[in-house]
């Protein structure tokens, strides 16, 4: 009983008050996040469009329909996709994205390679600059994206974890290069320049710089078509979609549309059937553009579920 | 003054400059950039003329956006109308800005020209740093409890806890719209059977400069869960999970310069009294047990009498240490700081007090006369 006693007891004389302030817990951080307009729109595989949206957020698309298909993903936290293109490479469908970071936490810039099934490659791009524009060669296996800070274009391997981006091209004299579309079948890549009146040709196979005077305004986004060879370019300084033969002896610029409801052409690409598909962030719509009859076939508006 | 004009390849349309803004000498300012001009065909109201009469204009500034392709905020829209022929043209420019700064109006001075009129008028532009340089976020979370008293946020082991928390716009130029989706998510995510976050005023809402806005949180706890998580004594100021709450909030002038308020709040579960009243006696009558199967002779009277003594100083060691934490001390028991709120401590505390008996109350005079002598 006294055991019993002496072990209360003890057990009681450990018991004693101490007289501690608290503090307060809780935190406020910001976070930086983007409205949701679409940003660019790239063919993924036959009918289907890869839409990426300014928060993040991107969508397949069915071409034929318009309607929202079934593969979304969100861009991580900490990151502002910028441009996003997408074809099939060794079989498989796979969607990439030029990333660069907004805020402390992450640093510096990538190209990230997502697969049908979620899988992630993140491609460290080691020169320092704003990522931007970003085009696909299916056949070599390869992605190209352009630094607007320093002006250069690099490539990557598609599907290795381990890929180390090589130099393609450096252009000097440009303003600020900003978007990619590529010629596969001449092996050229096409850039714009953002802040002149510029385009630039890179033939991929030596590295050689070419420049082609376009009296463009902003071109925030170019695309190929490999049927009429020629390079159409969203003009949201102009607020139309313009077309030039890059390779012609005197280049002439046409403007395709510039319909009133065009306001913010920022991603454009050409579908199988030959029409345009343009992203328009400030009209929140997609719109299907008939090249021959210079008129809009078919607005989108652009407003998928957030889950 | 750096000027930058909307100049015209055609000569039919007026030149509009604006001037660049500049608040300091330390490089901080913001730069317009103009882009050609195009004929505008649409019927358009405009505000205000310049000093002469000789341009009426209109200003748009509901489409800027952040670009990064640009590193710029576009499209500041000017749409001029010359009087003398009626014709409207709009002046795209972009804004380049360089250094932090708050998110405010700039006087800039715009000026129109074209061969045979120019007038010039000072206007107040919507101006912002790049993303990421902004100074501060424009929302904070202002906790309701002073900071004395702030800690985790009480929620009971069952039924609702209701509580709130209060949102300031810090900005001092700036509107801010906060909509409806306020996300609430418990940290671990099995935490609470359900979670909810509604605004006391009326959704979307908007938030003048230095006003503040409530919010109003329902948590409901998954009660085995939350017992299962607050049965092992922890410190009394740690907490047992968290609830972030994620308030989106948009600065209603650059379109998608959009921001979160994020918080943390802290959880601890705090058993009901009568739960409390519950373990003490139940650990009491545990306690008072065990001598009780000790010993060779047992008289239920003298038990009974030994266990209500014990039961009476369970319940006011009890209730010395919940007056005493709720001054902001700390009950310490074998070097842990323990929180008399809960479950599992009042029950060891009952059965101490069990095993006791009479001579709990001896050793409550003990620290009576103990603490009287010093």
């Amino acid at each position: 009983m006294n055991l019993w006693r002496a072990a209360a007891a003890s057990f009681i004389a450990f018991t004693a008050v101490v007289v501690v302030h608290g503090q307060a817990a809780s935190t406020t951080r910001p976070v930086q996040t983007y409205g949701a307009g679409p940003v660019a729109v790239a063919i993924r595989q036959g009918s289907e469009a890869v839409v990426l949206q300014a928060d993040g957020r991107a969508y397949t698309m069915n071409l034929a329909s318009g309607a929202v298909g079934s593969w979304s993903y969100r861009i991580p936290s900490g990151y502002q996709a910028v441009d996003t293109t997408a074809g099939i490479v060794r079989g498989n469908p796979v969607t990439c994205f030029s990333l660069n970071s907004r805020g402390s936490k992450q640093s510096g810039s990538y190209i990230l390679q997502v697969t049908d099934d979620k899988r992630e490659i993140w491609t460290y791009l080691r020169v320092p600059g704003v990522y931007v524009g970003l085009a696909l060669e299916p056949a070599r296996g390869m992605v190209y994206v352009a630094n607007s800070s320093t002006n250069q274009i690099f490539g990557a391997a598609i599907g290795d974890q381990h890929a180390r981006p090589v130099r393609i091209a450096s252009i000097p004299g440009a303003g600020r290069i900003g978007a990619l579309a590529i010629a596969p079948s001449t092996r050229r890549l096409y850039a714009s320049d953002m802040s002149a009146p510029r385009l630039y040709t890179i033939e991929l196979n030596t590295g050689e710089v070419k420049v082609v005077d376009a009296a463009v305004e902003e071109a925030r986004a170019i695309a190929w078509d490999g049927v009429s060879k020629r390079l159409f370019i969203a003009d949201s300084g102009n607020e139309a979609i313009m077309v030039i033969d890059p390779n012609a002896r005197v280049p002439r610029l046409e403007r395709v549309i510039n319909e009133k409801g065009l306001r913010d052409p920022s991603g454009l690409t050409v579908a199988p059937d030959g029409t345009l598909w343009v992203a328009d962030e400030s009209a929140r719509s997609i719109f299907q553009i008939a090249v021959d009859s210079r008129t809009i076939k078919r607005t989108v508006r652009w407003n998928p579920p957030k889950s | 003054m750096l000027v930058v004009c909307a100049a015209t390849a055609a000569s039919a349309q007026p030149v509009v400059q604006l001037s660049s803004w500049q608040p300091d000498q330390s490089g901080t300012g913001v730069r317009f950039e103009a882009l050609t001009p195009l004929d505008e065909t649409d019927p358009i109201q405009m505000q205000d003329e310049v000093a002469n009469g000789a341009f009426e204009y209109a200003i748009d500034t509901s489409q800027i956006k952040w670009v990064t392709d640009c590193s710029c905020f576009r499209h500041y829209v000017i749409l001029v109308r010359t009087r003398a022929t009626g014709r409207v043209s709009r002046h795209k420019f972009r804004a380049l800005p360089s250094g932090s700064f708050e998110d405010q109006y700039a006087e800039i001075t715009m000026a129109i020209r074209d061969g045979s009129n120019s007038g010039s008028v000072q206007i107040a532009l919507p101006v912002a740093s790049a993303p990421g340089l902004e100074p501060k976020p424009l929302l904070f979370f202002r906790h309701e409890k002073p900071s004395a008293e702030a800690g985790p946020q009480r929620v009971s082991l069952g039924g609702t806890t209701r509580f709130q928390l209060t949102l300031k716009n810090v900005a001092k130029h700036t509107i801010v719209v906060v909509p409806s989706e306020i996300v609430v998510r418990p940290d671990p995510a099995d935490l609470l059977l359900g979670a909810a976050a509604s605004m006391r005023d009326a959704a979307p809402l908007t938030l003048a400069p230095d006003k503040t806005a409530t919010i109003n949180l329902e948590l409901q706890p998954d009660t085995w869960r939350a017992i299962e998580t607050s049965f092992v004594p922890i410190e009394s100021d740690t907490p047992h999970g968290s609830l972030e709450v994620d308030v989106p909030y948009a600065n209603p002038v650059f379109g998608n310069r959009t921001g979160n308020a994020l918080t943390s709040v802290p959880l601890r579960f705090r058993p009901s009294i009568l739960t409390l009243l519950g373990a003490l006696v139940l650990g009491t009558l545990l306690g008072s047990l065990i001598p009780l199967l000790g010993a060779k002779r047992a008289r239920v009277l003298t038990w009974s009498r030994a266990t209500g003594t014990a039961i009476v100083v369970a319940i006011i060691l009890e209730l010395v240490g919940i007056f005493l934490v709720a001054n902001n001390s700390k009950f310490v028991l074998f070097s842990f700081n323990l929180d008399p709120w809960q479950t599992l401590p009042v029950l060891l505390l009952g059965i101490a007090n069990g095993l006791l008996g009479f001579e709990a109350a001896k050793k409550l005079k003990f620290i009576h006369d103990k603490g009287g002598d010093s």
